[in-house]
């Protein structure tokens, strides 16, 4: 019986990552429909954002099942609670990549606004974020998962960084508005994923130390903001 | 040896059998003679007690005691070592030995006097209540010379029995117990003989078992035991032969697996990983030092990879993808469903004994179609191909065959317009038809070098070695193209210069193609440097060859483009360059020319600054 739950644990867990690395695939193909200037890579997106949705129902459901009839205890409960927060961060971040997509579309209708630099960085760091916090779900690594927290600094700073050139160009050029528009829709996309991957890195902290690290203050973490630019906010 | 618990089961029963038998022998012994040590007192007693009053009954008159009696009472006392003692019929005491009558009780109530009064004898073991001394008492009556009725009783004291009992106990015990100990010696000795063979044994098979299969067994007693060692020695040599055969095919089999280019894993029904090699770790993007114990999907994050697994897990079939970008690569990855353990004995069953191959076989593949039909696979195995390089390669002919068409349809389409103007009633115009036919002679010459540039590279692709191999003269060379060009430098207003020392090594190789390859450099900076530029070719000894060197102060070429520009039709900037009149394969000649010759040319660029191509030649080829 005891052994039985196990490998069911297992196989959430499986689905999990399997879920995940649809996701990551997804924000994949969003980056480079931007980068390659490729608007058929879209579909591919959209088609994985439904199996991700499926996924979600699917391994939330089968949580709630195991915790109804299982009983279980200790961390594998925590375990369970945190598989519901998990899947549904990954089905967010699966909802962004779209949304990243359909913004692209607008970028992509005019010639390039301007050779992207910050744009390919930051995607890059939420991809990077995105793959830790999986792995750390994957090898129960509290450390990767910290890493994880310590890189939404960067992303967030990118952000705001891709805001500010944009204004400038909107600004000298009103013609501009709509690609600089969607740049600053699809910075804010990218920073919401990075976002959804510190959540889940919070949540595998959570199963695995039985700490919660929610909404504490950055001179808790003392950790001073990596790299980039801050910006008075 | 004692910890031992067989030795403990022979040799603790035996001893404790022994020490009960001795005891019980011991205890009945000692009993058996007491009573009977007891009975030949208690006989001799009686039978002296009757001498004794035989004796005294001739002079023995109890009215009037002590008259000389008492000294023979006491002498027989003396003889017998008894305490004796005459009592009248009425229990008084007429004399005694050890005792003075006259202050002695009546005794008529003492057990054996009355015993004695009523059966003639008595006989009691009590305490004296005279003498305080554990006494066997024998009472005797008598009828004396007087006609008056007595009693003798003598009385033996029973200490001096018990003494000789106990130095006789002592004996006893002292011969039980040294037959005791020696019982035991003899004991543990047959104990440790049968004990010790099966501790060897134990030790042994223990041995054997925690994977020390060097060892052996030494007992050279004769009989079973002899035969079980030599038996066990025999399986302990098989087994490590046997284990030594294993640890060798392994070890071949990892080393095979590990030297496969491709990318190779084995996993089970879980996903869990049983083998993988360097390869596939390499090119799936894992850690090879550790994937011992984890699960696929934990190592390779991509979604085909682990989709596909899925799909031959479920199916049990066996299925080749093509998974694109992964890191950068394109893989090939065959999937194969890993039969059930006991499928595959029975394979390898079918395949080892050849009078049975054929039923075996139909068996094997009976097991196979029935295991794909019954049920999924057992584990995978997936073999990761790298086909990168064929993708690029694929890539490359398909970019090839569209710049072809292109290339050669541009001209033919100038030139069908024109003829088709002529034609609609241009042709009557004789300054229009000149115009016009100048045109498409232009383009005609591009066609030709096209055609004649493609055959060249076709014909240098398909050829293994260079035909007419001659010393040439790298000078000589250098000047030829130079002259040959100088005209288009000039008009170009280009300062073209040779820079060579008086004497070079010369070369072997083919001159036709050498020039070709020197002047398409040099046309390429004439083409490719604005008006009035400097254009410098210069040629030195190199180690065991040539150095040419053809530089300008061009346009220079973009950094990102640097390593394409000798593919064919690459272009730097599409539209100028076919202005300028070039085919796009120039530099692809060059580098075919150069490679066929042994050489290597390299480029040395600056965007703005200009180029400079180098090449390499050495003195023959290697």
């Amino acid at each position: 019986m005891n052994r039985h739950f196990d490998e069911q644990l297992q196989d959430v867990l499986k689905k999990i990552v399997m879920m995940g690395t649809i996701t990551e695939s997804m924000i994949e193909i969003a980056i480079r429909i931007l980068m390659e200037r490729d608007e058929s890579l879209a579909d591919e997106v959209f088609r994985r954002e439904e199996e991700v949705n499926r996924m979600q129902v699917e391994i939330d459901s089968e949580a709630v099942r195991l915790t109804a009839t299982q009983q279980p205890v200790a961390k594998d409960v925590r375990f369970l609670f945190v598989t519901s927060k998990v899947v549904t961060d990954l089905e967010r971040i699966a909802d962004q990549a779209k949304n990243i997509c359909q913004n692209a579309r607008f970028v992509l209708d005019a010639p390039p606004l301007k050779p992207m630099v910050d744009l390919p960085v930051m995607a890059e760091s939420v991809q990077r974020m995105v793959r830790n916090s999986l792995n750390a779900i994957v090898g129960r690594d509290c450390g990767l998962a910290e890493q994880v927290m310590r890189e939404e600094k960067r992303v967030d700073a990118l952000r705001d960084q891709i805001f500010r050139t944009c204004l400038t160009y909107m600004m000298a050029d009103p013609g501009t508005i709509q690609r600089a528009m969607s740049l600053i829709l699809i910075s804010r996309n990218l920073e919401r994923i990075g976002d959804h991957a510190t959540n889940i890195a919070e949540e595998v902290i959570y199963w695995i130390q039985g700490r919660d690290v929610r909404h504490q203050k950055p001179a808790q973490a003392a950790e001073p903001p990596a790299g980039g630019v801050t910006m008075a906010r | 040896m004692f910890t031992s618990r067989i030795f403990r089961r022979l040799f603790i029963p035996y001893l404790l059998l022994i020490i009960g038998v001795s005891v019980v022998v011991g205890l009945v012994g000692r009993r058996q003679l007491t009573e009977a040590y007891l009975d030949r007192t208690e006989q001799a007693l009686a039978v002296e007690t009757r001498l004794i009053a035989r004796l005294l009954h001739d002079q023995l008159k109890p009215s009037s005691p002590a008259e000389g009696w008492a000294d023979d009472l006491r002498q027989y006392a003396n003889l017998t070592g008894y305490r004796i003692t005459v009592i009248d019929s009425a229990g008084v005491v007429l004399a005694d030995t050890e005792a003075d009558p006259k202050v002695m009780e009546n005794h008529a109530s003492r057990p054996e006097i009355r015993q004695a009064s009523a059966a003639g004898e008595g006989l009691s073991r009590r305490p004296s209540g005279t003498v305080h001394q554990d006494l066997l008492y024998f009472a005797h009556r008598d009828i004396g010379a007087d006609g008056a009725t007595y009693y003798v009783r003598a009385a033996f004291h029973l200490a001096q029995l018990g003494d000789r009992l106990r130095a006789f106990y002592t004996a006893l015990s002292g011969a039980g117990l040294g037959a005791t100990l020696l019982a035991a010696a003899v004991c543990f000795w047959i104990a440790r003989r049968h004990a010790s063979p099966v501790v060897e044994l134990t030790d042994f098979a223990r041995a054997v078992a925690d994977g020390d299969l060097s060892r052996r067994v030494l007992s050279a007693e004769r009989g079973e035991f002899a035969i079980l060692a030599a038996s066990l020695n025999a399986m302990a040599n098989s087994l490590s032969n046997l284990v030594t055969q294993t640890r060798q095919d392994k070890a071949e089999l990892t080393t095979i697996v590990a030297s496969i280019s491709d990318g190779m894993i084995a996993v089970d029904r879980q996903q869990l990983l049983l083998l993988a090699n360097d390869a596939a770790a390499a090119l799936l993007g894992f850690d090879p030092g550790d994937w011992a114990g984890k699960h696929l999907w934990e190592l390779v994050r991509n979604e085909q990879v682990l989709k596909s697994a899925a799909d031959v897990l479920g199916t049990g079939q066996r299925a080749t993808y093509q998974v694109s970008p992964l890191a950068g690569k394109h893989l090939e990855l065959t999937i194969s469903p890993l039969p059930a353990p006991e499928e595959v004995s029975r394979i390898a069953e079918a395949t080892t004994s050849p009078e049975q191959t054929r039923i075996g076989a139909d068996a094997a593949a009976q097991a196979g179609t029935a295991g794909t039909l019954r049920r999924a696979a057992h584990g995978l195995v997936i073999v990761a191909h790298d086909t990168t390089q064929s993708v690029r390669y694929q890539d490359l002919r398909k970019e090839f065959v569209a710049n072809v068409s292109h290339e050669l349809r541009t001209p033919v389409s100038v030139i069908k317009g024109f003829v088709e103007t002529l034609l609609d009633g241009a042709m009557h115009d004789p300054q229009r038809t000149a115009d016009y036919l100048t045109r498409i002679e232009k383009h005609v010459d591009q066609l030709t070098n096209l055609v004649s540039d493609l055959l060249e590279l076709s014909r240098l692709e398909s050829q293994p070695g260079i035909p007419e191999i001659v010393e040439v003269n790298p000078i000589k060379l250098i000047r030829r193209s130079v002259e040959l060009l100088a005209p288009a430098a000039e008009k170009k207003g280009h300062q073209l210069s040779i820079d060579a020392p008086d004497e070079l090594p010369s070369i072997q190789g083919n001159p036709d193609y050498l020039e070709r390859a020197v002047s398409n450099l040099i046309e390429n900076a004439i083409k490719y440097t604005p008006q009035n530029g400097t254009i410098a070719v210069a040629a030195r000894a190199d180690g065991a060859g040539v150095v040419i060197e053809v530089s300008d102060n061009g346009l220079g070429i973009p950094r990102q483009d640097v390593p394409r520009i000798f593919e064919r039709f690459y272009r730097v900037d599409r539209s100028r360059s076919r202005d300028m009149g070039g085919t796009g394969l120039g530099l692809s000649i060059v580098k075919h020319v150069v490679q066929s010759h042994g050489g290597s040319i390299d480029v040395e660029t600056q965007l703005g600054a200009g180029s400079t191509f180098r090449i390499h030649l050495p003195r023959q080829k290697i």
